[in-house]
């Protein structure tokens, strides 16, 4: 898969995208859709399925300050969560998430053809006081480029989360991102969501911080940012494939920051579908261990996103 | 004699702390049979905490169900008299337009004053109106039978203007109170637009029916109320009506409820349900049992208060969302308690 190939526009690309990168996402609503059935009327275990698709437009890539050719992306996560009820205020959540971003990469570049995650999701939804709710996840599972799968890919990310719940319009959360083979190994946060006016709601929760306004009971329009992060361990030849044979199943911690309109449209009580566009502000790829560090420019990006709720 | 009169006083005391005793003990001893609170420091209630208690999840769907436990200064009859009675409009915080006692019989002039409080330029009352202009016969997202809906719709027209609006909403409530005034719960009408057809009276029922202990405790009042089987041959309780306006969810709602009281010696029950809800939700039930408490010099009464509530959106809310329904549910439910703790301080 290491293979130049070129496209219609003479741009040297290493990798186009994969079959897989549609059917995983399908297969995995499919098999959700009979635990769905059976436990549709079951008020003692929830289950989420969100999907998302994105397109993010090509971009001048900086490989350390220089420029080494424009760079565009596709992205996809599926994600499910299935929660039964333990007790009155515990909740167990097991589940799995796959995500992965495709990036037609210029060939001098050492940025990677894919970066993915495909983890399991083990953790508790708790009540710890009349306002205080808690989650805390543990995310163990392959994160790397997967051109070759080897333990080194193993990483087990720590998700906590605190809500404290003032009233119907107004909660503040706290959590904590605990990755060890990160170059910020904790990553704390604070975020609030306030419903200040009927109509605007400012929803300022990681990863996705919105300004919302509801035009109508199943229609909302929001001005959002996100940010998509992760940190990934690449191939054994990686680096000797681009001549930087340092990198070599080097650690990158990657991060895309995102600034947006979009709509939020609840089709049922249980789906919602969105669509947002507007501009990737910033894209890295920091192979820290390494000292080498390639950023891409602002460009134009296009998601879709369902989150279903049974 | 000296002896005699000493003896006579210490054992003067110790009966009065003994009653007093008695008198806590017995309200706690009660409380704790049907409800979850199992620890309940009398002290520290008359200081003003308030407990609460989330309710267990429920397997009908649509429901939703708290506790709490607070105290007040003043007696059991004094309190479960102001809890009919109070003026929540005067707490702006809970967002009550307008809450005004009826008639039995009702008249229709008693709802003529709904349509002051119709102001288009308030954002969930021009939800309302919205919906109400958007009735026809075949389709409303309000609470409302076909035969309702169909008359809503010609009667409004296309005026918008708060006064037919008011108007046309006045009739509907007054035909919904008047035949709940003769027929109780047998009378109460479908809600046809849902999913499926829903009937308030029903859902009151499925609330209660997962509320074992509670029923028990307050089962004369629920037969006499006609909210549940078995009062046949009892003489039916007569409610305190009411219509009222008020926020939920960001959307101005009319309901219709009643209040029943129960006395039973020293302390009383009260029952609180809306038999008509105009939309966002079906319907709530509010239960109060009011005992008589001392601590030291204080006196008081103990409040236990359940809250039964049904809405549609419930069944689509599940895990870590539903809790967190149950909570703010809770803390939205406090807010209320201390405005009428604080209505107390005034004569």
């Amino acid at each position: 898969m290491t293979d130049a190939c070129a496209n219609t526009k003479g741009v040297d690309v290493k990798n186009g995208f994969n079959p897989a990168f549609f059917l995983a996402p399908l297969l995995v609503a499919v098999l959700a859709m009979p635990v769905r059935v059976s436990a549709a009327d079951s008020m003692a275990v929830s289950q989420e399925l969100d999907v998302a698709l994105g397109y993010v437009g090509r971009a001048t890539t900086l490989q350390n300050n220089l420029h080494v050719g424009p760079l565009s992306e596709l992205n996809a996560d599926v994600k499910y969560v299935v929660s039964p009820q333990l007790n009155k205020d515990l909740l167990l959540r097991v589940g799995a998430e796959w995500q992965r971003f495709s990036f037609w990469t210029p060939r001098a570049a050492a940025t990677p053809d894919t970066l993915q995650q495909g983890n399991a999701i083990l953790g508790l939804d708790h009540q710890l006081a009349d306002q205080w709710l808690m989650r805390a996840e543990v995310q163990p599972g392959m994160y790397g480029d997967f051109s070759q799968l080897s333990w080194r890919s193993f990483d087990a990310p720590i998700v906590m989360g605190f809500v404290y719940l003032v009233d119907a319009d107004l909660q503040w959360s706290f959590g904590l991102r605990v990755d060890v083979r990160s170059q910020y190994p904790v990553l704390p946060a604070v975020g609030v969501r306030w419903k200040f006016t009927d109509v605007w709601t400012l929803n300022l929760m990681l990863p996705n911080p919105r300004l919302e306004y509801d035009v109508k009971d199943k229609l909302q329009a929001y001005l959002g940012a996100g940010i998509m992060a992760g940190t990934y361990v690449v191939g054994d030849h990686f680096g000797d494939d681009r001549g930087l044979p340092q990198l070599n199943n080097a650690t990158v911690d990657y991060t895309e920051v995102r600034l947006g309109p979009g709509l939020s449209w609840k089709v049922l009580p249980n789906l919602t579908l969105e669509a947002e566009m507007g501009y990737v502000l910033s894209r890295t790829w920091n192979f820290f261990d390494q000292h080498i560090d390639l950023s891409s420019k602002p460009v134009p990006f296009l998601q879709i996103a369902c989150h279903a709720r049974f | 004699m000296r002896r005699l009169l000493i003896f006579l006083m210490v054992g003067l005391c110790c009966a009065v702390s003994l009653k007093a005793l008695a008198q806590g003990s017995d309200s706690l001893a009660g409380l704790k049979q049907f409800s979850d609170f199992s620890k309940i420091d009398i002290t520290r209630l008359l200081e003003g905490e308030i407990l609460t208690q989330r309710g267990p999840l429920m397997n009908f769907p649509n429901g939703i169900s708290s506790q709490l436990c607070f105290a007040v200064p003043t007696s059991p009859a004094e309190t479960a008299k102001r809890l009919q009675k109070w003026d929540p409009t005067r707490c702006k915080s809970l967002k009550v337009y307008v809450s005004h006692g009826l008639r039995d019989p009702c008249e229709l002039k008693e709802f003529n004053s709904l349509y002051l409080y119709l102001d288009p330029g308030h954002r969930p009352i021009k939800w309302l109106l919205d919906q109400t202009l958007a009735t026809s016969a075949c389709n409303s997202e309000l609470n409302l039978t076909q035969i309702e809906a169909r008359e809503l719709a010609c009667c409004v027209g296309k005026d918008a203007s708060p006064k037919t609006v008011g108007a046309c909403w006045a009739r509907l409530l007054f035909a919904r109170a008047s035949g709940f005034q003769r027929n109780g719960f047998a009378s109460t009408l479908l809600y046809e637009f849902g999913e499926k057809s829903v009937n308030p009276a029903s859902q009151l029922r499925s609330l209660l029916q997962e509320q074992v202990r509670i029923t028990r405790e307050f089962a004369p009042l629920l037969q006499r109320a006609g909210l549940v089987s078995g009062g046949a041959g009892i003489s039916p309780l007569r409610p305190f009506y009411f219509w009222s306006l008020f926020e939920a969810d960001h959307h101005a709602t009319l309901t219709l409820g009643a209040v029943y009281e129960l006395n039973l010696g020293d302390h009383y029950q009260l029952l609180n349900i809306e038999y008509y809800v105009s939309g966002t939700y079906y319907t709530s039930a509010t239960l109060y049992e009011i005992w008589p408490i001392r601590d030291g010099g204080r006196t008081g009464s103990l409040v236990w208060r359940g809250d039964l509530f049904a809405a549609p959106l419930l069944r689509f809310t599940k895990g870590i969302e539903r809790i967190a329904s149950g909570a703010i549910m809770i803390q939205e439910i406090k807010k209320e308690v201390r405005c009428f703790q604080d209505s107390l301080k005034t004569p």
